[in-house]
């Protein structure tokens, strides 16, 4: 770091950097919250000088992040933000003569962390306008937004869903399981079956890692398949999503955004007598799905097409800052 | 009525049917002695209730003697004491849940019928998927030592092996399945003794039904394998006008043959076909694992054509990396995934190759399940998808989809984690393992058969003009 930030900050930092690199930080509205409350430190350590210094330092302390992990978007998207925050609060006031403008930046940060606590609040309150009775709902893997979405739904329609395991992570059943437990009709199946079973599907419901600037997803491994299936069997594929998941890059190549893990399970070394050829293992994290496939986007700010993204874009990362 | 003109024969209306039957019955019961000369004593007039009654307690017994005598299935039918409209007949026929299209009492026909029922446990109907309620459900194969104490007699013990081999997985795949019921078949018939001045046709076909019905118990046959069994009884059928041992020797002719031409030599000749399509620097994609797919890819590769193999995976089976090893063995370069990186891999491929369980009539492919998904995945890319399969596997069936004909495997496989160690006893989680999967034809490019490289829209044409003939 090329600025002197206060040695307990600089830990703090150094705390939460490492936290993403061990990929310790899983859900997504638990990193913004860390973000966010990071960065708001960040600020409120520093002494006032200039817009453009803060920016500066809370740039240098967003690289570092993002250094830690570079597929999540979302500390990019959190820094973006903040950023966009300190230019818009001192572009529109004269700060000669207001207040400080320190304490209104913290003011919008404090607001944003409490927005991210009421996120998926406002996503569940949509969920019966999109689910009528007896529908069958396909979902893919665990996501703590759908299975919010989903429980909000079941206490006012009676639907049934199916969840799709999604190996080699089986996060599918961890989903299945808790979606039992709320007592929703639940049949979990294997990946192999989803063309089989999509036939009968009425709807599906995904949730997604980062949402690209074309309104692409970048989404578990998998969900491409499950979005091409739902578009040749006319099955709408909804989208609930959290806005700062919203991306401003675009999705250059289709594997720019993944990462591959480790072929462990898939292919254990013990399992095939092969160990002394060389055989490739493709493990990829994440797919990319084109805009094409995804119907609608649920977020908080309000539900959407994905031709819609480039306006949300341009609300809240203002184009001077991309 | 004390006249003696002969009495008119009286028309049956309505109004006088219940003293008809009244009469009737009397008679039988030795009661009346009516003649035309003899006054008929006025029969007193029952209620409707009364009649109904008298009806339902006959029907009752009618029930009870067919079921003594076997004729009617166990998990019968609801007798509805009040029906008066004609909803009831569909309730009669959809109540027959969680009952096998197999009856066991059928199997081990010479057991009491209370000692087979104890031996099946029919699946829990609270845990059956609704929307595949209709096939049969899963069970857990019998225990080798079970099934010898019962069946030893009348199932012989090749077909017992094959049964028990299928059941656990040890045999899977079309082609060895039908390979392997074929040559237990011909155990059967080596150490089947005809009782003299029979037919061995008829006697061994009466003698192969609860061995068939054995081997659907263990798990249903594989389309293939019920074209098989209808050739094999086909030819043994033509067998009437030799003498056993004549019969034996052509029975055993017909089944060699029988695997030699339609699914040895056949595989060649589709592998022959198959690697001409081949060409440097190919990057094929394979689903799970197909006999055809893999003498296809090692005969391109003796070809000297380079080209590249990816193995699309399901997590549920070890077939595909009994495919990997093989061609990794024959020297063939390979790589592996699982059908979540289907969309990875498609971008770089070239071509498809997949194998069929079964060809249905309206071109349309059943395969493993999920060889649907590459196919599909294949189209969307507009890379050719070919499907490598021999032509005793069509059938005339024509089917839609996945749903109403398919098959549920074992719901444990799909309860692998520890998570779901007791999903039993969650009442609302069902867990659903589909064994195929139906390809429809507008995502097949070509099928490759050993009568030659066909579209999809042939399949009707090979059924009727090969099949009449041979099967």
């Amino acid at each position: 770091m090329s600025t002197n930030l206060d040695r307990n900050l600089q830990i703090q930092i150094n705390e939460v950097t490492t936290k993403l690199r061990r990929r310790q930080l899983v859900e997504s509205y638990v990193t913004a919250s860390e973000i966010i409350d990071l960065l708001r430190k960040v600020v409120s350590s520093l002494k006032w000088t200039s817009a453009n210094a803060v920016i500066k330092i809370v740039s240098e302390v967003g690289a570092q992040l993002s250094a830690a992990q570079s597929l999540q978007l979302i500390t990019d998207n959190i820094v973006k933000r903040v950023i966009c925050v300190i230019q818009s609060t001192t572009s529109d006031s004269d700060y000669d003569s207001d207040s400080d403008p320190k304490s209104l930046i913290l003011e919008e940060l404090r607001e944003m962390l409490e927005e991210i606590s009421s996120i998926h609040e406002s996503i569940c309150k949509q969920a019966p306008e999109h689910i009528h009775a007896n529908e069958i709902i396909l979902t893919y893997g665990k996501s703590y937004t759908i299975l919010e979405f989903l429980k909000q739904a079941a206490r006012k329609r009676k639907f049934e869903v199916v969840v799709v395991e999604a190996a080699p992570s089986y996060s599918g059943h961890e989903a299945a399981s808790l979606l039992a437990d709320a007592k929703i009709e639940t049949t979990l199946i294997t990946d192999s079956a989803v063309f089989a079973i999509m036939s009968r599907v009425n709807k599906v419901i995904i949730g997604t890692r980062a949402i690209m600037a074309n309104g692409g997803l970048i989404a578990p491994a998998g969900t491409h398949l499950i979005a091409q299936a739902a578009k040749h069997f006319a099955v709408p594929v909804v989208v609930c999503s959290s806005s700062y998941k919203i991306s401003p890059l675009y999705p250059h190549e289709y594997d720019a955004f993944t990462e591959l893990n480790s072929p462990a399970p898939i292919l254990h070394f013990d399992e095939a007598n092969i160990a002394d050829k060389s055989v490739e293992v493709y493990n990829p994290a994440y797919d990319y799905v084109p805009p094409e496939l995804v119907s609608l986007f649920i977020t908080e700010i309000t539900s959407c097409p994905p031709s819609y993204i480039y306006r949300l874009i341009a609300e809240n990362y203002q184009s001077k800052n991309i | 009525m004390a006249d003696n003109k002969p009495r008119r024969p009286r028309v049956h209306s309505s109004n006088n049917f219940d003293e008809h039957f009244n009469s009737a019955t009397d008679k039988i019961e030795g009661k009346s002695k009516s003649n035309f000369l003899q006054p008929v004593e006025p029969k007193p007039k029952l209620t409707k209730a009364q009649r109904r009654e008298i009806q339902d307690k006959q029907r009752a017994d009618k029930k009870e003697r067919l079921i003594s005598e076997g004729k009617l299935p166990l998990e019968s039918k609801n007798i509805n004491s009040n029906n008066t409209n004609s909803s009831t007949t569909n309730d009669n026929v959809n109540k027959k849940k969680g009952s096998k299209g197999i009856k066991p009492d059928q199997i081990f026909e010479s057991l009491e019928k209370t000692k087979t029922q104890q031996l099946v446990a029919p699946a829990p109907a609270k845990k059956q998927v609704p929307l595949f309620s209709h096939l049969p459900q899963y069970e857990r194969p019998l225990s080798h030592s079970l099934v010898n104490r019962f069946a030893a007699p009348i199932i012989h013990t090749s077909v017992l092996k094959l049964g028990l081999q299928i059941a656990n997985g040890t045999i899977i795949g079309s082609n060895a399945r039908c390979v392997a019921t074929l040559l237990a078949f011909k155990s059967v018939i080596a150490d089947f003794e005809t009782s003299k001045d029979q037919l061995m046709a008829r006697e061994l076909d009466k003698s192969l039904k609860p061995m068939i019905n054995f081997l659907v118990y263990c798990r249903p046959l594989a389309i293939s394998m019920a074209n098989a069994i209808k050739f094999f009884k086909l030819k043994l059928n033509s067998t009437n006008s030799l003498s056993e041992a004549e019969a034996k020797q052509f029975m055993y002719e017909q089944i060699d043959q029988f695997i030699l031409e339609k699914i040895i030599a056949a595989d060649k000749i589709i592998a022959n076909h198959a690697a001409s399509k081949i060409e440097n620097n190919d990057i094929i994609v394979t689903f799970a694992s197909s006999s055809a797919v893999e003498t296809a890819l090692k005969y391109a590769f003796e070809g000297d054509k380079k080209f590249r193999v990816i193995i699309v995976d399901i997590r549920q089976t070890k077939e595909g990396k009994e495919l990997l090893q093989n061609l990794v063995e024959f020297g063939i370069e390979c790589s592996y995934c699982l059908i979540s990186a289907i969309s990875y891999v498609m971008k770089v491929a070239s071509k498809v190759l997949i194998g069929a369980s079964a060809l249905l009539s309206n071109g349309n492919a059943i395969s493993r399940a999920g060889a649907g998904s590459v196919a599909m995945m294949a189209h969307a890319h507009n890379i050719p998808v070919l499907v490598c399969c021999e032509t005793y596997k069509f059938c005339e069936r024509a089917l839609l989809d996945s749903i109403c004909f398919n098959e549920i495997g074992d719901p444990e496989i799909v309860a692998s984690t520890p998570i779901l160690k007791n999903w039993q006893s969650k009442d609302n989680l069902k867990l659903l393992n589909l064994m195929y999967d139906l390809t429809p034809s507008q995502f097949v490019s070509m099928i490759v058969t050993e009568i030659g490289i066909l579209p999809p829209t042939s399949v009707p044409v090979v059924v009727r003009e090969y099949h009449k003939d041979e099967m």
